[in-house]
């Protein structure tokens, strides 16, 4: 695998546990009411909920695409724990940073039929 | 889902064991955790402490042959036994020892460009110091290893503890309020940085033990293999019993042809890798029975340790072993890798690091928390609070800062320097403990405030080293990264950023040690109007 091809790969990885942490968190009422100042629907809490797992899970793929399963068992806990620090600080110091993804999420869920 | 079923005695007989356990060991965790963290970058330590290292490594493979064979016919020459580890990425320099027939120990290291001898710095560095410290203390007679691994099983104590006295798994997963009361927010972190990493935390000291299985459970080989000692070297690390001849070995010995044919015969059966030797151990090197041991311990693509070795006669090229990994001793090579952290994969070397920080961030918050837990209780701090206090500030910031210290002394000493019987590596260790010990003394007379008195010096001294690292040797960062110095460039970088985290810090504990003291303020006249109306 070449250098770009792997460090892009990386770069999925990295994106994919920060949107899905980012996602399961604004899946928690507390987390939602802090940065949207509203109760989240059941159906919102479960959209943010799916697309976390599914982001989480992505990045598990990209994690096993890029180094085979032996790394990836190692890399994806790891990207993960430093993922949900990162979207844990985020929401303490600068949760501003997350509006745009709940406002993503209720246009999904406004559209969703 | 959110809550964890458990009976309320039992829970409050797990918080017991959590606390006095925490408070017992976690200091002695700080301290293994941080030198764990910084062991993840020993070789690029190394690099910066012994500034003749700095160089790329060679691209093209390494062969064994012209450094054997200058071995031989020089420094080495009737040498019993050569053995030697090649270069790597991260070790641009090779290393080679040697034992004389009379039991002598010679080693040294050698670059592979003129497969010569090289003098570097004198210092124990990051491979000799840091990561040592972080599995034996420094502790002679296997006592720091079995200090260690008590440690590590009283961290899987407290692991399971804590999983049980959290009300709210779930729910807390990715909170930090860190606006409320010191107490909250210490609190806050202590959990989040517990439960984000909870399996690598519970992997590293597992992991950790795993791997001195043979210190903490000596007799476990013996019963396997019937007390019989040879047979046991032989399986697991595929040493073989070869009585010398007494005549003299083959004038030339073509190391490298052997070498090759080992490797083609690994790369048969390591379906679709190229599997290349890192150590070569030759026996009997000066007598007609030599033989060598060849071993890929550290192979560069895969988490498993020792995926192949054998042992081969020279002479007739016959296979004396070949180690069979079978299923338990794959699990354990995965296992045992996955602490050791030696494969080339600086994404995953970076998150080891960063999971590290994270534990200590754990450790830390833990104690910070059964601290402020307990200022709560009464306006006087009892006497049991300064002192976990001093324990705690000298075993955090005090080893950050003693770690700084043990960086300048490497930059400031000078190359010969030598005091009372004590080389410059040792002077260099001389620094990092008695700053150390000044750091708890230092703890004991400021009280709190010396959490921020040693959060500055950290700064300052981190700074103070990137600024000596500069002057000494001319490699500024901006230099460094132009030549594609990555380790050092790194190293000064991560000081920077540590620099900065601890003024960061600094600023903090000022900043809410206001806030709670305004808080504080309308109890503490209360409490004075109650004493006055007595």
């Amino acid at each position: 695998m070449s250098l770009l091809v792997g460090t892009l790969l990386f770069a999925l990885a990295v994106l994919s546990a920060l949107l899905g942490c980012a996602f399961l968190a604004l899946s928690q009422n507390r987390n939602w009411r802090d940065i949207v100042s509203c109760k989240p629907s059941e159906r919102m809490t479960r959209l943010a909920r799916m697309a976390g797992c599914t982001f989480v899970f992505a990045s598990l793929v990209f994690c096993v695409i890029r180094d085979g399963a032996s790394f990836a068992a190692l890399l994806w806990p790891l990207l993960f724990a430093t993922a949900a620090f990162t979207i844990a600080m985020t929401l303490a110091y600068q949760r501003g940073l997350m509006g745009p993804l709940a406002s993503a999420l209720r246009w999904i869920a406004r559209h969703e039929t | 889902m959110s809550r964890l079923k458990v009976p309320e005695a039992f829970r409050a007989s797990m918080n017991w064991l959590h606390t006095w356990a925490g408070i017992a060991v976690s200091c002695l965790l700080f301290v293994i955790f941080w030198m764990g963290s910084l062991s993840v970058f020993d070789r690029e330590i190394d690099q910066w402490m012994k500034p003749e290292m700095r160089i790329k490594a060679p691209s093209e493979p390494f062969q064994f042959g012209p450094v054997f064979d200058h071995l031989r016919a020089g420094d080495g020459k009737g040498a019993t036994l050569i053995s030697i580890l090649a270069p790597s990425e991260r070790d641009p320099f090779g290393l080679f020892v040697y034992v004389m027939p009379n039991g002598d120990v010679e080693r040294g290291l050698f670059d592979p460009r003129t497969n010569k001898r090289v003098e570097v710095t004198e210092s124990y560095a990051g491979t000799e110091f840091f990561y040592p410290f972080h599995y034996s203390l420094h502790i002679p007679q296997n006592i720091g290893y079995w200090v260690v691994g008590f440690s590590a099983m009283a961290m899987l104590v407290l692991i399971v503890s804590g999983i049980f006295i959290h009300r709210r798994l779930v729910k807390d997963f990715f909170t930090f309020r860190p606006n409320k009361s010191l107490r909250r927010s210490t609190l806050d972190l202590h959990n989040l940085s517990s439960l984000v990493a909870l399996p690598l935390h519970i992997l590293f000291p597992l992991t950790g033990l795993m791997i001195f299985f043979s210190i903490y459970f000596p007799w476990s080989s013996y019963v396997v293999f019937d007390g019989d000692n040879a047979l046991m070297r032989e399986a697991a690390y595929g040493r073989a019993i070869v009585e010398p001849s007494g005549r003299p070995a083959p004038a030339n010995i073509d190391l490298d042809r052997l070498v090759g044919e080992v490797e083609a015969a690994w790369a048969m059966r390591s379906s679709g890798t190229s599997p290349r030797a890192d150590t070569i151990n030759v026996h009997l090197a000066n007598d007609e029975n030599v033989y060598f041991r060849l071993r890929e311990t550290f192979p560069s693509r895969a988490v498993s340790l020792n995926r192949n070795t054998t042992t081969i006669s020279v002479s007739n090229g016959e296979i004396l072993v070949d180690v069979d990994n079978g299923p338990a001793k794959s699990a354990y090579a995965w296992l045992a890798g996955a602490h050791y952290i030696q494969f080339d994969n600086w994404a995953l070397r970076w998150l080891y690091f960063a999971g590290g920080l994270l534990g200590s961030v754990m450790i830390a918050s833990g104690l910070m928390f059964w601290i402020q837990a307990r200022i709560r209780k009464g306006v006087i701090e009892p006497r049991s609070v300064r002192v976990v206090r001093t324990l705690t500030i000298g075993s955090v910031t005090g080893i950050i800062v003693a770690s700084a210290a043990f960086l300048i002394a490497n930059r400031l000493l000078p190359r010969e320097a030598a005091l009372a019987g004590f080389g410059r590596s040792d002077l260099e260790v001389w620094a990092f403990f008695i700053v150390w010990v000044l750091t708890f003394a230092h703890a004991a007379v400021r009280d709190k405030r010396a959490w921020r008195d040693q959060a500055l010096a950290i700064a300052a001294l981190a700074l103070t080293a990137v600024g000596l690292n500069w002057l000494t040797t001319g490699d500024h960062i901006a230099r460094t990264v132009n030549e594609g110095l990555w380790s050092v460039a790194g190293m000064d970088l991560v000081l920077i950023a540590g620099a900065l985290t601890a003024c960061w810090f600094a600023w903090r504990l000022v900043k809410t040690e206001r806030i709670e003291a305004q808080k504080r303020m309308p109890s503490v006249r209360s409490e004075q109007e109650k004493m006055a109306a007595e």
